[in-house]
Order: structure tokens, then sequence, then C-alpha cells
């Protein structure tokens, strides 16, 4: 009997499992966040049929690595346009931010420092300390050199701390 | 914030074991750094307790566009104000004719209604119902799509041979696995397995060898997956030299070699370089790279004029005044913002045992400009870059 594939995830169930996460990624990493949740889901559904249910790589991990691309790339573009575009209205902190943090004040604080962090320096600093993501692998994704991904990272945190104190 | 980054590296050991006891001398006899570096590691813990995901705006117009037209007999709810889960419900829980799919090979899970052609036969899904095709060995295409949405009922003739079953989690489903048996409704809880008669050779249990006579529809699957192995054999030669672009422009990542000369190493280098400035006023270090071989320093210096670039310069020169780095490749980089009196100066330099190779060279370079890139906050419109000086033997003379 022959061996069983399995099966690509459908698409709504894509959006229903791991929207929350791509929308969090979009809000926090883009002056733009709706544009590019729109755009992020049309490469993830373009590259779907690409992915290998029985690769090495979970359904999120890969979904992170798509819309991390992603964000880079609309960050190089807009570099390169040479707009300046302004940290928009904070992320709410949630209904469960208050118990884990203490006040929904201090994440609300939080949440402000970041947004005013330069972008390259939050996008490190929110995939490594709220995705988890290993350093090495923003490295490899961004195309750079693991010593200035911890740059921007320690850079990060210095003027987080800076700003909340 | 020149002690806040220390502070942020010394908290994931980033810093060299010398740098780390002066810091930790400096924690423990200073109560405000103290105070800070405590206040660092609370916002660390901060960031971790964030939440993760938030709640989106809606369905991606993408996946609109890609479902089949939908006769809804309640307004759409939308994802606002709702938790993920109860959205989740409402997207299936929504009034239309079910949809179609196909299920060649493989399994999947399907919530709601839902018409599946699973191996040729028909099931109505109305519920959460797992369902596995077992093609027979000849019987389906190795492809990378085995579940194809289609938006008009098909028909396929039943795969000969191939083995379905059908398991519900919630509701039911109803299937007829033969054109001569009633139709079956699987309930909760059940777990029901059929082959299809006939298949390749004669194989297969049933009511007969012979198989039912294949519609046009077949073909065209067929020829779509055709379509889409060529794109993707094409995506994939593509991504295969944006690689190999990429490595050129990059390099590849240099470890540390094992036998590398005692002066190179991280710690010794470091030492070298901070005797180095000593000697070199104005000139200070702004950076040490060390996460891969060679170590690159980023300097910096306060002293103005056009001749800045010599100043730096003479730092790694006097590092190998006395011969301690032996026979050694230099390369260096220099960069400065456009900010007229506050402009910012750097020299990024490395130096590594001669001769190097070229893939050497290129990751070196790459990295360097990559340091002082970050520094000038990759304002390249602005920067005033100058050319990377190539190798200088310890005579000076390239």
């Amino acid at each position: 009997m022959p061996a069983l594939r399995l099966a690509l995830p459908e698409p709504e169930r894509l959006v229903a499992d791991h929207g929350g996460l791509v929308w969090a990624l979009c809000r926090r990493l883009d002056p733009e966040p709706e544009d590019a949740w729109q755009e992020a889901w049309e490469k993830l559904l373009r590259a779907l049929p690409r992915f290998d249910p029985g690769g090495t790589a979970s359904v999120r991990t890969w979904l992170m690595t798509v819309v991390h691309r992603h964000l880079v790339d609309r960050h190089r573009r807009r570099t390169v346009r040479g707009d300046v575009l302004e940290a928009d209205d904070v992320v709410d902190p949630g209904p469960g931010a208050s118990a884990r943090l203490g006040t929904a004040q201090d994440s609300a604080a939080l949440e402000r420092a970041l947004a005013l962090l330069p972008e390259p320096w939050r996008r490190v600093v929110v995939l490594h300390h709220l995705h988890e993501v290993p350093l090495e692998r923003i490295a490899a994704e961004e195309g750079l050199p693991v010593g200035t991904v911890k740059s921007r990272l320690h850079r990060g945190r210095a003027a987080l701390l800076e700003a909340l104190t | 914030m020149n002690d806040d980054v220390n502070l942020s590296r010394l908290l994931d050991g980033d810093l060299t074991p010398p740098e780390a006891a002066a810091l930790r001398a400096r924690l423990a006899a200073d109560p405000a750094l103290a105070a800070r570096f405590a206040a660092l590691q609370r916002t660390v813990s901060a960031l971790q307790g964030l939440e993760r995901e938030l709640v989106p705006p809606g369905i991606p117009r993408a996946l609109q566009a890609a479902k089949p037209p939908v006769r809804r007999h309640v307004p759409l709810l939308t994802y606002v104000g709702l938790p993920m889960m109860l959205a989740a419900g409402l997207l299936f829980a929504l009034r239309s004719p079910p949809a179609r799919t196909v299920l060649l090979s493989g399994e999947t899970v399907v919530d709601g209604q839902v018409e599946l052609i699973a191996g040729g036969l028909p099931v109505t899904i109305d519920g959460r119902v797992r369902v596995i095709v077992e093609p027979p060995a000849a019987g389906v295409r190795e492809s990378g799509a085995e579940i194809i949405s289609m938006d008009r009922s098909h028909l396929l003739a039943a795969l000969g041979g191939a083995v379905i079953t059908v398991t519900v989690y919630e509701g039911t489903a109803t299937w007829t696995p033969s054109a001569e048996a009633p139709a079956r409704v699987v309930a909760v809880g059940e777990s029901q397995s059929v082959q299809v008669p006939g298949g390749p050779a004669g194989g297969g249990a049933g009511s007969g060898a012979t198989s039912a006579p294949r519609p046009a529809s077949l073909p065209e699957a067929l020829a779509r997956i055709d379509t889409l192995e060529r794109q993707l054999a094409g995506a994939r030669l593509q991504a295969g030299i944006n690689a190999g672009i990429v490595q050129t422009h990059e390099g590849v990542a240099q470890p540390w070699p094992k036998d590398v000369p005692a002066p190179f190493r991280p710690e010794a280098f470091r030492r070298h370089l901070d005797a180095a400035l000593e000697a070199s006023p104005g000139a200070s270090v702004v950076e040490v790279d060390c996460d891969e071989f060679p170590c690159i320093a980023v300097l910096t210096t306060s002293a103005p004029g056009a001749d800045w670039v010599s100043g730096l310069e003479a730092v790694h020169e006097r590092m190998n005044a006395d011969g301690t780095f032996g026979d050694v490749g230099v390369m260096g980089l220099a960069a400065a913002t456009d900010d007229g009196e506050d402009a910012r100066r750097y020299y990024a330099f490395a130096m590594a045992p001669g001769p190097v190779s070229e893939e050497g060279r290129a990751r070196t370079g790459f990295r360097g400009k990559a340091l002082v890139d970050e520094l000038t906050h990759e304002g390249q419109e602005d920067r005033e870059a100058l050319e990377v000086m190539g190798y200088l033997s310890p005579t000076g003379e390239e």
C-alpha cells in the first residue's frame, strides 16, 4: 500500500490558526499594517502549494519566515524610496497583558516605546523576544552578519530602557 | 547609551571576559548602574510578556478572492472584538452551498458543510471529519498539490483499488462506497473504510474488475498539475540563480579556524587594539565584531579635518609595529555622514594572516560594510563612503 502523504493546510484554517500572529507582526513591524497584512496573505497563499507538510519546518515556522521576508522587503522598498513614515497609534496591550505585566499602563508604555524604535532594531527585538526567533535565523533571513543583528538587538534594548526610565 | 548597550551585551554574554569582569566590578561599586541593569532585565522580561497575537482586521482579500461565490443568509461577521476561536466557528457556520473539494490522495480534516470527492467517491460532510485516501500504486500523479478546490461539481472516476477511510469527530458524513450500494451514514466516533473495486492489473476487492469511465475533467486536472510542476521547476531555477547572486555579494560565512595565530583571536586582538588606542589621541572604538573570522573593529574619531582617516589607520599600524601579527593583510573601510560639523566618521578594519582568499575578502568586506551602514543608520543616501582600501603589508606597501 502506498505511503500516506500529508495534506496541505486549508487556507481558511491557516487564517483561523495563524491570523493573529500575522497581524501582530504586521501591526508592530510595519508603518502601514493593513497593506502589509493584505500583501502577506497574498504571498502566503501563493506560496502554500510549495510548502512541504512532511518537511522539517512546521506551518508556523514556514509562515513566520514568509512574513518576515515580506516585511523586510517592504522596509527596503521604503528605504530606497526615501519615505519617512511615522509610527502610528500604539498597539493595544490586549486583555491578557495586564495580568502578566502588572498594569495595562506598563504594557502600553512598552508598546509605545517599541513603536518608536528604528524599524530594523524593532524588527529584531520583536522577532527575538516576542516570537523567540533565534538571532542566527533573523540574520539569515535578512542577509546580515549575526554581529549586526546582535548589535541591533542591544541598541534596541538600550533605547527601550532609555525611553522607559 | 553606551553603558546601556554594554549592559545588554553583558546580559547575553556578548562581552569578552575582561570586559565582562570590568563591568561587573562597576556594577558592584555603583548602585545607580546596578539599578539600571535590573531595569534592563525587567524590560526584557516585559517584552517577553507582550501579546504575541492580536485580533486581525478581518478576512484577507486574497482568501475572499480564492473562495467560490457564497450565498449568505446572515451578515458576514468580522473578527473585530471577537475571540479567534469564535470567529473561526462563525466562518464555517455561514449558510451557503457546501464547498466542493477533491482529494486524490493523502488525508485531510474537513470542517463544516463540504462535498468531498475522495478517491472518486462523493462524501457529504456536515461536521468535522477526517478522510484518508490511499490510492492504488499507479492511480495518482506525483504532485505537490494533493487537494484541488473546484467551483463546480466534478465526478471523477473511482480510482480502482484505492482505500478510503472516513472518521467522524463531530456531526456526520454520508457516502456511497459503490454505485450499487446504498448511501451510508458515518456517525460520531465511527470510522469506516472501503476499497474501491477495480484498479490496475485487475487488483482490488469488490464486485468486479471493471473501472468506471474517466470524465473529461480528469485530463483538465492533470494538465493543471503539469503546468504547476513546470512553474515550480522554473521558480526553483530562479531561486538557485538568486542564491548564487546573493552569495557573490555577501560571501560565505567564515568560521574561526582552529589554528589561527594567537594575536588574531578575539581577546588578544582586543587587548592589542586597546593598547594602540591609548597612543592614538581622539580615536576610540565603537564596536568589535568577532562573530566570524577575522575580527572587525570599528573606530571613530573626535579629531576633525580631512586627514581623519590617516589618524585611524595609524591604530592598526601601531598594533603591528613590533611585528606581533606577522605578515598580515588589512582591509579597511571608511565612511562619514554628510552632516557638516556634526558628521560622524567611522573606520572599520580587519586584520588576517596573509594571503587572504577572495572568499574571505568578499565576506569580510560585506561584514564591514554592514557594520558601518548600521552605525550610520542605513542612511545610504547621505553617506559619503570611501573606497575599500585593500591590503597592506607591514611595510605599508600594497
